[in-house]
């Protein structure tokens, strides 16, 4: 099975590369949908929502990930990665989202951003129980398509899945052993 | 309530590549390997690991690079490195070798729009200030160049500023109790704390659990130590034990990587 990491323009994806190989998976680093020979596709980001979806939609990912997920094949959104498949956010307004997934993702309250561990509630079967890693200042209030809930000032969506895609707000590739087996799932 | 739990974080001084105890120059020893040091602290279930370059020597980058490289091959937990960071470009370069998050202490006080670049290019959430503080009388004052050379600024004006210029995080660490194992000064702990809305780690002065339980009473979102651990004293898995009969939300279970 081929595997190729989005680089997402802003921020880098060493964390998530180094996790994958510790997994014994091989993958490349894609930049353009025309570099892409995989089966399963990683989108990490970090930084600002803005910032990323705009590096997308410029570089052609949204109608080749619309394609993509419409012939059913993977695609694993991680943290910013996870906030631009849906339709915007308030961290910058101006900038649409790829719209896989309806929703506007709102600004948490209390101290931000979010940093460090809280329980993942996983609301179907077959994933591992424990804590992930989340730094994020926005978030996914409710979502038809959640699969995962975390508290923080109150609910959020900490995972989605439609289909074939899958999404995490928190980093399973620096979550400890508990993200390796996120990330294992990813790779069924 | 939140569901976020508190982190511990041990902290690693590092001199050309190896871990080394103490926080001075002179009569460095020398600790092991940073990986071999920071898979144990993982496996005893640290949230988090700070890296602390004290390299005197400017050619030191390649040797940080090349051990921040290696720690983000073997670690699945988050880690920050700071020393000796002083603009974008080395930040992209910690980043790219594989640091989750990067610290200024000095850079930021010479040079505090650094942050305000910093945080625009990478977002706030990799951008840690590490704070020095010592009271001098009635204030606490900050601290440059590891603690040595007192500047004009004071605590909590300072953590106000670097916060709204975009830092994530800041790590508050107390001169006067740093090494002296007295806790935490909870007191400019706890009025950095009240007044900020970015997360706050507590630094220097721990030797005990209880220590750390008062640090993350005092409004703490993770608490720093070093000795506590290092000197076999203390164990992640026996503090976090203790955090946890006492009410405080820490991450207990730790599957075997």
């Amino acid at each position: 099975m081929g595997v190729a990491i989005i680089h997402p323009g802003s921020g880098n994806i060493t964390s998530l590369g180094d996790a994958l190989a510790r997994l014994g998976q091989p993958f490349s680093v894609v930049k353009t949908p025309q570099d892409v020979s995989a089966d399963v596709l990683f989108l990490p980001g970090q930084g600002r929502f803005g910032t990323v979806a705009q590096f997308l939609w410029d570089q052609g990912w949204q109608p080749f990930l619309q394609d993509w997920l419409a012939q059913g094949k993977r695609l694993v959104g991680i943290c910013v990665g996870m906030q631009v498949l849906f339709e915007g956010s308030e961290e910058d307004p101006t900038v649409p989202g790829l719209g896989f997934f309806t929703g506007i993702l709102e600004k948490l309250s209390g101290i931000t951003p979010m940093m460090g561990w809280a329980q993942v509630e996983w609301l179907q079967a077959g994933w591992p129980k424990g804590a992930g890693y989340f730094v994020n200042s926005f978030v996914m209030r409710q979502s038809a398509f959640a699969l995962g809930r975390t508290q923080y000032d109150r609910t959020f969506c900490s995972a989605v899945q439609k289909e074939s895609c899958l999404a995490f707000q928190f980093h399973p590739e620096k979550s400890g052993a508990f993200g390796a087996e996120v990330l294992k799932k990813c790779l069924d | 309530m939140s569901g976020l739990m508190k982190r511990i974080i041990p902290c690693l001084d590092v001199n050309n590549g190896r871990v080394v105890k103490g926080i001075h120059f002179e009569g460095l020893r020398d600790m092991g390997d940073p990986v071999e040091l920071a898979l144990r602290y993982q496996d005893q279930g640290a949230d988090e690991l700070v890296f602390l370059d004290i390299t005197a020597t400017v050619d030191a980058r390649p040797t940080a690079l090349a051990m921040v490289r290696r720690v983000s091959q073997a670690l699945s937990i988050p880690f920050t490195l700071g020393g000796g960071l002083r603009s974008v470009s080395d930040i992209s370069d910690f980043l790219e070798a594989g640091a989750d998050k990067v610290c200024f202490n000095s850079a930021a006080l010479a040079d505090p729009s650094l942050l305000n670049r910093a945080s625009q290019h990478f977002g706030s959430q990799c951008i840690v200030v590490a704070m020095d503080v010592k009271r001098d009388g009635e204030i606490y004052r900050v601290y440059s160049h590891g603690g040595k050379k007192g500047t004009e600024r004071q605590a909590l004006a300072w953590a106000i500023e670097v916060a709204d210029r975009g830092a994530g995080e800041i790590l508050l660490t107390s001169i006067d109790r740093d090494g002296t194992g007295l806790g935490y000064d909870l007191s400019v702990l706890q009025s950095v704390t009240k007044r900020l809305r970015v997360p706050v780690i507590a630094s220097g002065g721990a030797q005990s659990a209880e220590h750390l339980a008062e640090g993350l009473a005092h409004g703490a979102s993770a608490v720093l130590a070093a000795t506590m651990f290092h000197s076999g004293a203390y164990t992640i898995q026996s503090v976090k034990q203790h955090l946890a009969q006492a009410g405080i939300p820490v991450r207990l279970e730790t599957l075997p990587c």
